[in-house]
């Protein structure tokens, strides 16, 4: 079932984003504002707050953890990200519940240019967060007292080369995997790798570059998949078109890990960019948007290769609950079940509508 | 971001300290640059800026704010400084004969001059002193007229459209138009913005203003009423230092920044919070920009000591680089899509037909010098304002709400893994109890797994429990067989054998300690040649005879019934799940790797669904017919069965599909029998961490914090003994209570009555965190039903 949300937002959204539990959403745009959506009881979403956030476009913004309240970090064009927390207030009127507010709470200044992307990471590495700027720098921020959202301090800085798109943490919450941090550049002239692996050294006390992976096209989008007990990590890169690594750890003598990158999958979609890459909770499906306007969901068969399973194109003018639609994605959901199985290589063979 | 600089860009540094102005002649082929000690001009060529003249050896112990260039007079210059003096320059003479004049009226700082577009002697300067003041060059040594402003003048244009009328800006955030010929008051002011206006510019074509402020907004607006209306409101990300119209394009306006942002911006009225281009090679403050009278070539110059001439066609396009879509996935499989909706676009210029007939003269003239550039940005800055994102929200989640789906396979793949997993999560059982003992813990939760549609998972349950159903002497023995298998002992293994010609399969196992071979022998079509075999004891390789056992009910292990019922296909099979084998051409030969158990389930299920409802019968009901005498005529390879390596490799198998519900769920299941399993402490730990983090996310509390009792691991045990205090505070008092429900303070147990019974509570205490009073959960609820604040003290009080 596919519906339009009318947004309200005067210009161009660039990201959205569902909190932990996927219950609430939050998109943020060029309009410089936020948005935070809530579903009501006809599962409709309704904004429950919308604020301006910045001097400037808001390129991303990321949940975190609930542990940690309400929480929502973005970065803007202003060179800026900033963290904002939802409080309650105390309403003098003895009716409805109280007024939920989002309050900035702390502004992170330490880039000189737009802060490109900026994500959480894994909460059992506490309140931490790293942001990426198109200076190539990519900064992780620590908030010692969890209790204190206004505190943060600047714990490391990363010098990339190249200017930095978008920045993913590993998620896995295992203590045995180290935190690591993909980076990926979206700079148009250069042949160079363009996505960079960082691991933090618990020895060294720093982050060091443990792989280049070599992309060597713009890289607008980069995800870790959800860890899910595997024993390799899986990481999606969307530049001109999607590719799929896997990242194993090898022990070396000297006690470092290196990764044995394998490419996994490579796929295409429709030979146009791809903007969007983002995994579903179990790492198994793999969902891409495109530059020809294609929402498309990628699925891990038995051999770990990726088919497409669906792929969607919304119009403007599509009214909700269009029965067209929905019966666009149950075509093309009943003929994966029948094309069923094919080598990998099959996969350029995307339906279309 | 240092970008290389750009074959048509130029920069020029070697500037004896920094300019703070800088005035175009009118045919614009030169720059006049001032600042601190400063005072140049150049001739800007294609390539190079170079020097004509150097005015550094005159007067200019002071610095200079602004530098105007006359508009009819290409030799006369006018310098404003920070002392207040207004310098007239002449090119044409030389040496210090260069200085014409020096009015010194103003008592403070100047900020701004301006010569007049049709009369050369008008000059127009704006000062901190709160004035303007009006020059005619031919009056010396004092001003023509003194407008009396009410706050410090930052900025002063003539209007072009009305040529006895000009416009000021000053820092109460005002705007003022005056007369030229009514010095007295102002004939018009409005209040702009709400903090310091720095710079206005007018439209060269329309009736506009453009005015920058403090409070980092450009603001325009029209004129040409009486009242000034606001048209546009541009966001910019830092205070607005300079605002310049592009020349020939009607809704282009190019700003720089006073402090932190040092990038220089291209904006398009319409797009407010964007900037069509940005030029980002200062490495300081840009302190002054105009554009070169064309629209692709702007002048520059910086506290970093440079001047650039930037071409339009090198410049950084941030909406560009933005990304137009995002996607979102939640747990639940819905899909959140946003993408920049197309806009069809409209004929752009059609408002005013005056700047569409410049725009086209413009760019055909422009096609002459240089092609490439005409056309690229063209296209792209057409389109430029219409930018909308559109939302859409997929899911396929039924109408139903969750408890009412019964037939799974009404839902769709995306909810269907939802389904799946929170279904099983919640019907699981993970450890025996009562009436259920461990076999039929396994058997249940293989009927779980089937019910919702996932066979292949119930087909690892049903491993499971066929690896475990034997009583524990038998296990012990099976244990036995193993630890010789891995001592390599050869020809005293239990196996299972295989030969792997299309068409024919078998399937036993071996089953118990003393050797009772249980064969069950499938054929197609007449011929029986089952080429599975069990390896009994001393038997031979190659030549095999079956004992001809009488099969107890008990022994029999194929796979159960439950399985059997279950017509498992190949697509079923295939639905997610992951086997290591070749998968639909398994006619060929199975290469025999350590989990190729599958395999043999798969053949097995595969035949079954192609084997007559008869022989089926006859096959399971009855023993194997006397005369089975098993010729085996191929190669028989052996396979060592080690159904513990191929349990865990399953389960590995299966985690690394994405499903760690299932392996953690067995691993849980088996209790100290997963100390059998190959699988190290390391991959559990993760396996239980990973579903515990997935419970959480599906908020499934009771589930997650079951596992985390029966983990095995102490890491993950641990997990419940974190964070469990809860501060209490006496409801009387206000003091922290230390232990139970006595406050020392109060030397009462007050704070453990119910709030609304007024009785001490045994049992569960419910309470508000922020005033403290509670009582029996059901008063508790019972109250809160009717009344939303609090029976004692009126607090608001927040109960989830």
């Amino acid at each position: 079932m596919n519906s339009i949300i009318h947004t309200e937002h005067r210009d161009v959204i660039h990201d959205c984003s569902y909190d932990y539990y996927g219950q609430r959403m939050a998109t943020c745009s060029s309009d410089q504002t936020i948005k935070v959506w809530e579903q009501n009881e006809k599962g409709q979403w309704i904004v429950s707050s919308s604020w301006k956030a910045h001097s400037g476009s808001i390129w991303k913004l990321n949940w975190a953890h609930p542990e940690f309240g309400a929480v929502i970090v973005s970065a803007s064009f202003d060179r800026t990200a900033s963290i904002w927390e939802e409080t309650a207030e105390q309403k003098p009127t003895a009716s409805s519940t109280p007024a939920k507010r989002w309050i900035r709470r702390t502004n992170l200044v330490d880039s000189r240019t737009s802060v490109t992307d900026v994500k959480f990471g894994p909460k059992n590495l506490g309140l931490v967060l790293a942001t990426s700027s198109s200076d190539g720098i990519i900064r992780i921020y620590e908030a010692p007292d969890i209790m204190n959202l206004s505190q943060w301090t600047l714990q490391h800085e990363i010098i990339c080369k190249l200017p930095l798109s978008c920045i993913s943490w590993n998620p896995s919450l295992f203590r045995a995997h180290p935190p690591m941090i993909a980076a990926g550049s979206d700079m148009a002239q250069s042949n160079e790798p363009k996505v960079f692996v960082f691991e933090y050294s618990e020895y060294n006390r720093r982050w060091t570059k443990t792989e280049n992976i070599n992309v060597t096209e713009p890289v607008h989008s980069i995800e870790f998949a959800p860890n899910v007990g595997r024993s390799y990590h899986v990481l999606a890169v969307a530049s001109k078109d999607v590719s799929i690594f896997n990242l194993k750890p090898i022990v070396e003598q000297s006690g470092n890990t290196r990764f044995e990158v394998v490419q996994a999958a490579q796929f295409n979609d429709n030979f146009c960019t791809v903007w969007r890459v983002t995994w579903n909770i179990t790492g198994t499906m793999l969902v891409t948007s495109s530059d020809d306007g294609y929402v498309r969901i990628w699925r891990m068969n038995y051999l770990k290769g990726f088919k497409c399973i669906c792929s969607y194109k919304p119009d403007s003018n599509v009214n909700h609950h269009d029965p067209q639609a929905v019966q666009l994605i149950n075509s093309s959901t009943t003929k994966f079940f029948k094309k069923g199985v094919g080598a990998f290589a099959g996969s350029s063979q995307i339906q279309q509508h | 971001m240092e970008e290389p600089i750009k074959t048509q860009s130029l920069r020029y540094v070697s500037l004896d300290g920094h300019a703070n102005s800088f005035a175009l002649n009118k045919e614009n082929n030169c720059i006049a640059v001032a600042g601190r000690s400063l005072l140049k001009v150049y001739m800007i060529n294609n390539d190079s800026f170079s020097e004509l003249h150097n005015m550094r050896h005159h007067n200019l112990s002071y610095s200079s704010n602004a530098i105007a260039w006359s508009h009819l007079n290409t030799n006369i210059l006018a310098t404003a400084a920070t002392n207040g003096c207004i310098a007239i320059w002449d090119l044409q003479k030389f040496g210090r004969q260069k200085q014409l004049t020096v009015y010194e009226d103003h008592e403070r700082t100047t900020h701004a001059v301006t010569f007049h577009q049709q009369d050369p002697n008008f000059l127009l300067s704006a000062s901190q002193d709160s004035t303007l003041k009006l020059f005619d060059l031919r009056e010396k040594p004092n001003c023509v007229s003194t407008f009396q402003s009410t706050e410090s003048v930052r900025d002063v244009k003539f209007n072009p459209y009305n040529f006895n009328s000009f416009a000021s800006v000053s820092e109460n955030g005002c705007v003022h138009l005056w007369d030229v010929r009514r010095p007295e008051k102002f004939v018009q002011s409005f209040t702009a913005h709400s903090g310091p206006i720095y710079c206005l510019d007018w439209h060269p074509t329309q009736q506009w203003l453009a005015t920058g402020s403090r409070d980092k907004l450009i603001k325009i607006w029209n004129m040409s009423n009486t009242k000034p209306t606001l048209e546009h409101t541009i966001y910019t990300i830092a205070v607005v230092g300079r605002v310049r119209w592009r020349p020939d394009r009607k809704f282009h306006i190019a700003s720089c920044s006073l402090v932190v942002d040092y990038s220089i911006y291209i904006w398009d009225v319409r797009r407010p919070f964007i900037p069509y281009a940005s030029f980002n090679e200062h490495t300081n403050v840009t302190t002054d920009i105009a554009f070169k009278g064309a629209p692709d070539t702007l002048i520059s110059t910086s506290k970093d000591s440079t001047i650039y001439k930037h071409i339009t066609k090198d410049a950084q396009h941030p909406a560009l680089a933005a990304n137009p879509q995002s996607a979102a996935i939640n747990p639940k499989g819905e899909i959140l899509f946003v993408s920049k909706s197309k806009v069809k676009t409209q004929p752009v210029l059609t408002s005013s037909s005056s700047s569409l007939k410049l725009s086209i003269l413009s760019s055909a003239k422009k096609l002459s010098q240089d092609t490439v550039d005409a056309a690229v940005p063209e296209s792209t800055h057409e389109q430029f304002h219409l930018a909308k994102s559109s939302l859409h929200y997929f899911t396929d989640q039924c109408e139903q709400p969750l408890s009412a789906i019964s037939d799974v396979a009404l839902t769709k793949t995306l909810h269907k893994d939802y389904i799946f997993f929170v279904k099983c999560a919640k019907e699981y059982k993970l450890k025996p109890e009562g009436q259920l003992d461990f076999l039929d813990m396994l058997e249940h939760n293989s009927l779980v797994a089937r019910k919702y549609g996932r066979p292949n998972v119930a087909m690892l349950w049903n491993l499971v429990k066929m690896i475990y159903k034997s009583t524990p002497q038998k296990k012990q023995a099976v244990n036995n067989l193993l630890t010789q298998t891995s001592n390599q002992s050869s020809s005293e293994q239990s196996a299972i054998t295989r030969g792997g010609s299309f068409g024919t399969a078998g399937l036993a196992i071996l089953n118990g300690s003393n050797g009772n071979v249980t064969a069950n022998h499938v054929g197609s079509g007449e011929n029986i040649s089952s080429n599975d075999e069990i390896l009994n004891d001393s038997n031979e390789i190659g030549l095999i005879t079956v004992p001809k056992v009488p099969v107890p009910d008990i022994e029999v292990e194929i796979f159960d019934d439950g399985m059997a019922q279950n017509e498992l296909d190949c697509r079923n099979l295939r639905n997610g799940f992951l086997y290591t084998g070749p998968h639909d051409n398994f006619v060929k030969d199975f290469p025999m790797c350590s989990s190729s158990l599958i395999n043999h389930e798969l053949m097995h299920s595969h035949y079954r669904n192609h084997r007559s409802e008869m022989e089926r019968e006859v096959i399971e009901t009855s023993p194997p017919p006397e005369q089975s005498f098993l010729q085996v005529s191929d190669t028989i390879l052996i396979q060592h069965w080690q159904p513990y390596q191929v349990l865990a490799d399953n389960l590995i198998t299966q985690s690394e599909s994405g499903d760690v519900q299932t392996p953690t769920c067995i691993l849980i299941c088996l209790g100290k029998n997963r100390e059998d399993l190959p699988i190290d402490r390391f991959t559990q730990e993760n396996f239980l961490q990973a579903y515990i983090d997935m419970l959480h996310r599906h908020q499934m509390w009771n589930e997650a914090t079951n596992v985390i009792n029966m983990s095995w691991i102490p890491n993950i045990a641990e997990m419940n003994e974190q964070s469990t205090n809860i501060n209490t505070a006496c409801g009387e008092c206000g003091r922290a209570i230390s232990s139970g429900f006595y406050c020392k303070n109060c030397k009462s147990a007050d704070p453990s009555r119910c709030v609304v019974c007024n009785e001490i509570v045994r049992g569960m205490f419910t309470f508000c965190n922020h005033c403290c009073h509670g009582g029996h959960m059901h008063h508790m609820m019972e109250w809160f039903m009717q009344n939303p604040r609090c029976p004692k003290c009126n607090h608001l009080c927040e109960y989830d």
